[in-house]
C-alpha cells in the first residue's frame, strides 16, 4: 500500500493555529474522518498508524483529517493569557469546524486513547455522524498517573510533582491541561446510561482484548447504538518503552471496514480552503530591522514542504521578512517524527526563526509523513538512506551552496547528520547523544559496513552482559545509594582511564576532531554512556563545556537519553540557542563554499 | 489474610504473569516472572482502586510492586497513614 500525500492545512484560531494534514480520496468523497490522536508518548508512537488509517480511508472513499492539539505537534501553542477549561476538546470541534467547511455532508471522528476522550465530549457540541473510541481512557486521571508512573518506573529523572507543571516523559502537561484532562471520566453516570444520540447514533468501541479493566467501560457502553470489539495490537502500539511500535494492522482494519459499512455510500465534491502556509507573530530576543513593528517581535512563516527526488516531508520555518545564515535543518529522530524528542525541534525552528534564520524540519525516508525510498512502509532505522536523506536535504534548501546549513540530530538522527556534515563540509552541526554503536542493517546479511560509514562502531553481534558476583548484588540490594554512588566514581575511573588510551585509536571521538578542524562548527551533547564512545575513540576525556576552536563539547552526567524530562530539554535548548546565535548570528561573517572545501 | 487476596486477585487480572498467581510464594519477583512496566502500572492503578488508596510519588518504584511481600507492606502502610492527597 503507498500512502497517500495530504493537503497541509492550518485552522483554527489564528493566534495559535492547529496544524492539520488532510488527505484526499481520488473520487467525490463520500464523508470526512477527523483523526484525534493520544497524547504524549502515546503520541508519538501512534504517528504512523495515523498515517496509514488516513491513507486506507481515502482508498474507501473518505477524506481523513489527521489533526494536532495546540500545544502538541505541529501546532501552534495555546496562548498563555487565557484560561481554557477544554481546550483540547475544543480543538475537537475545530477540526471537525474545519472539515464542515469544505462541504462533506457526513462526518465522524476516530479517537485514540485520551483522543477518544477529547471526542467523546462532543457530546456538547453537534454530534457527528459516526465515532469511534480506540482503546480509550477510563479517566483521563488514570492516564496522567499511569503516565507518571511509567516514567518512575523506569527510572526517568522527571522532576518533582508541583502545583505548577506535570512532568511526563516528552511531555510536559501545564494546569489547566492537567485540569482538563483530570475531569476526563467515562465511567461517570450509571452503567449503560449514555443515551442514544449523545455522541452519536453510531457509535464503536474498541476495547484491549487482554485488558479485564474494561469490563466498566463495556457496562458503561451497553446499549443498543454502540457496537463493541475487541482489538489486538495495542500493546505492541502503545506499550514500548526502548521498543518499536508495530502499527495495528488488524485495528486499522477494523476502523476502516465499520466506518465503511455505517457511512453513507453517495459522494459529493470537497472544496479545501488554502491554508497550506501560516504567518504569526513571535516574540524575538532583540529588536532587529525586520521585526514586527513595536519591536522584539519577529514575523514567521511556516508551510510544509516536500523536498528531494524522495519527496521527504518537512516543515519550513523562516521570517517573513528574509533570513540571513545558514539554513537550520533538523532531522527526525527514530520513535519521534520531524517534531523532534518532546516537541524540541518545532520550538527551536520557531525561536531561531523568531531570530532571522531559517529552518525546516524533516522525516527521514519511511518515518512521519515520508515515503520510503524502495515503496516500503518502514525502514531500517540505521539505513544508510537516512544519511542520503538529510544530503538530499541540504541540496533542496540550500541548492547554491549545500553546505551551508547547520544540522540538528539525535540518537540515530544525531549519527546521520554527523556522517552528512563530514561529506558536505557543512558550517555546523548540533549532535545530541548521537547513537554511534549499532549493528548496521548492511552487515545483516555479512555484507562489509558500507563506505559512506565513517562515525560507525559496527556491533557485530550482541554480547551479553557479564553476570555479577553474589556480593555485589547484596551490597546493592542493602545499600542502594552507596552502590549508586560508588557505582558512578567507577564509572568515572573506568571512563577516564580508557579515554587516556582511546585518545590515540581512531573512530567516532577522532572523526569528530577531524569534522571540528576542517571547520565544521560542532556541538556534541552527551550522557555519559553515549560521551564515553566519543572518548574511548579519538577524542580523550573532556569535561563539561570543553571549547576549542570550531568544536564545544557538553558532557552532562545526568542527560537522558531520550530527553524525555522537561529540565532536561529545556537544557538543551538553552546550550543550543546559545551556540548557534553566538556562532552564526547575523553579525557572524559566513565562510564561503570554496573556502571550506578547502579547509576540508 | 484479605489483603493478600486481594492483591492475588489484582495481580491475576492485571499483572500478565507467565506463571499461575496461586503458585506465587510473598518473595517471589514479579518482574521476573514476566510483569512489564506497562502491566505494573496496570496493577498499581487497580490496587489503588480495589483499597481506595493513592501510592504517593515516593512509593512509584519498581520495588515497591516487585513482590506480593513489598506490594502488601506498602498497601499496609496506606491504609494505616491515609495520604494527603
Amino acid at each position: 500500500m503507498s500512502l497517500s500525500r495530504p493537503v497541509t492545512v492550518w485552522f483554527g484560531p489564528e493566534e495559535s493555529s492547529l496544524f492539520g494534514a488532510l488527505h484526499m480520496p481520488a473520487v467525490p468523497t463520500r464523508g470526512a474522518v477527523v483523526l484525534c490522536p493520544p497524547l504524549g508518548r502515546e503520541y508519538a508512537y501512534s504517528h504512523s498508524t495515523f498515517v496509514q488509517l488516513a491513507s486506507q480511508l481515502t482508498q474507501l472513499g473518505f477524506a481523513a483529517l489527521r489533526f494536532d492539539y495546540r500545544s502538541t505537534g505541529d501546532s501552534f501553542d495555546r496562548t498563555a493569557d487565557r484560561s481554557e477549561a477544554r481546550g483540547f476538546a475544543d480543538d475537537v470541534k475545530h477540526a471537525v469546524d474545519f472539515v464542515r467547511t469544505t462541504g462533506v455532508a457526513q462526518v465522524a471522528v476516530v479517537g485514540m486513547r485520551l483522543g477518544a476522550n477529547f471526542a467523546s465530549v462532543q457530546r456538547d457540541t453537534d454530534p457527528v455522524d459516526a465515532v469511534v473510541l480506540w482503546d480509550p481512557c477510563p479517566t483521563g486521571r488514570s492516564f496522567l498517573r499511569g503516565q507518571r508512573a511509567l516514567a518512575l518506573f523506569a527510572g526517568v529523572r522527571v522532576a518533582d510533582e508541583d502545583a505548577a507543571t506535570l512532568d511526563l516523559p516528552g511531555f510536559k502537561v501545564s494546569p489547566e491541561m492537567a485540569r482538563e484532562i483530570s475531569g476526563l471520566d467515562l465511567l461517570a453516570g450509571e452503567p449503560g446510561s449514555v443515551e442514544a444520540g449523545t455522541y452519536s447514533n453510531k457509535v464503536l468501541l474498541l476495547t484491549r482484548s487482554e485488558r479485564v479493566a474494561d469490563h466498566k467501560l463495556v457496562d458503561r457502553f451497553d446499549l443498543p447504538h454502540v457496537v463493541r470489539r475487541e482489538v489486538k495490537g495495542q500493546p505492541e502500539l502503545l506499550d514500548v518503552h526502548d521498543d518499536w511500535p508495530t502499527v495495528p494492522a488488524e485495528g486499522i482494519a477494523t476502523v476502516a471496514g465499520w466506518l465503511d459499512e455505517v457511512m453513507p455510500r453517495s459522494g459529493s465534491e470537497m472544496a479545501v480552503p488554502n491554508r497550506s502556509e501560516i504567518t504569526v507573530e513571535i516574540p524575538s530576543a532583540e529588536p532587529s530591522p525586520s521585526a514586527a513593528p513595536g519591536g522584539g517581535t519577529m514575523l514567521i512563516r511556516e508551510r510544509a514542504v516536500w523536498l528531494g527526488p524522495a519527496g521527504l516531508f518537512g516543515i519550513e520555518t523562516e521570517p517573513v521578512l528574509g533570513g540571513f545564515g545558514p539554513v537550520c535543518v533538523f532531522v527526525s529522530v527514530a520513535n519521534e517524527h520531524r517534531i523532534g524528542p518532546g516537541r524540541l525541534w518545532v520550538q527551536l525552528s520557531r525561536r531561531l526563526a523568531a531570530e532571522g534564520f531559517r529552518c525546516v524540519r524533516i522525516d527521514v525516508s519511511g518515518f512521519g509523513d515520508s515515503p520510503a525510498r524502495d515503496g516500503r512502509l518502514d525502514q531500517p532505522v540505521h539505513s544508510i538512506s537516512a544519511i542520503e536523506d538529510v544530503l538530499d536535504t541540504t541540496l533542496a534548501v540550500s541548492p547554491d551552496d549545500p553546505g551551508n546549513v547547520v544540522l540538528f540530530g539525535l540518537c540515530s538522527s544525531g549519527y546521520q547528520i554527523l556522517e552528512a556534515a563530514l561529506s558536505l563540509s557543512a558550517r555546523g552541526v548540533c549532535a545530541l547523544n548521537p547513537s554511534v554503536k549499532f549493528p548496521p542493517p548492511e552487515m545483516a546479511s555479512g555484507g562489509p559496513m558500507d563506505d559512506r560509514r565513517r562515525f560507525c562502531l559496527p556491533v557485530i553481534r550482541p554480547r551479553s552482559a557479564p553476570r555479577e558476583p553474589r556480593a555485589v548484588i547484596w551490597l546493592k540490594r542493602r545499600f542502594p545509594t552507596l552502590a549508586t554512588k560508588l557505582g558512578r566514581s567507577e564509572q568515572m575511573l573506568v571512563w577516564r582511564s580508557r579515554s587516556v588510551i582511546g585518545h590515540y585509536r581512531n573512530g567516532p571521538g577522532r572523526r569528530l576532531l577531524d569534522l571540528a578542524q576542517a571547520g565544521t562548527d560542532v556541538l556534541l551533547i552527551c550522557g555519559p554512556a553515549e560521551m564515553q564512545l566519543f572518548s574511548e575513540s579519538g577524542l580523550g576525556f573532556v569535561r563539561r563545556g570543553y571549547r576549542k576552536e570550531h568544536l564545544q563539547v557538553e558532557a552532562i552526567l545526568t542527560l537522558d537519553h531520550g530527553l524525555f524530562p522537561a529540565r532536561d530539554r529545556e537544557q538543551v535548548a538553552d546550550l543550543i540557542l546559545d551556540h548557534v546565535l553566538g556562532e552564526f548570528h547575523r553579525d557572524a561573517e559566513p565562510a564561503g563554499p570554496a573556502e571550506r572545501e578547502a579547509a576540508h | 489474610m484479605q489483603i493478600t487476596e486481594e492483591i492475588r486477585r489484582v495481580l491475576r487480572e492485571h499483572a500478565r504473569l507467565v506463571i499461575d498467581v496461586d503458585d506465587l510464594s510473598d518473595d517471589d519477583d514479579l518482574f521476573r516472572l514476566g510483569m512489564t512496566s506497562h502491566a505494573s502500572v496496570s496493577v498499581m492503578l487497580a490496587l489503588e482502586d480495589a483499597f481506595g488508596v493513592e501510592f504517593p510519588e515516593q512509593m512509584l518504584r519498581r520495588r515497591t510492586f516487585e513482590s506480593i511481600g513489598s506490594i502488601r507492606q506498602a498497601i499496609s502502610e496506606l491504609l494505616v497513614t491515609p495520604s494527603d492527597g
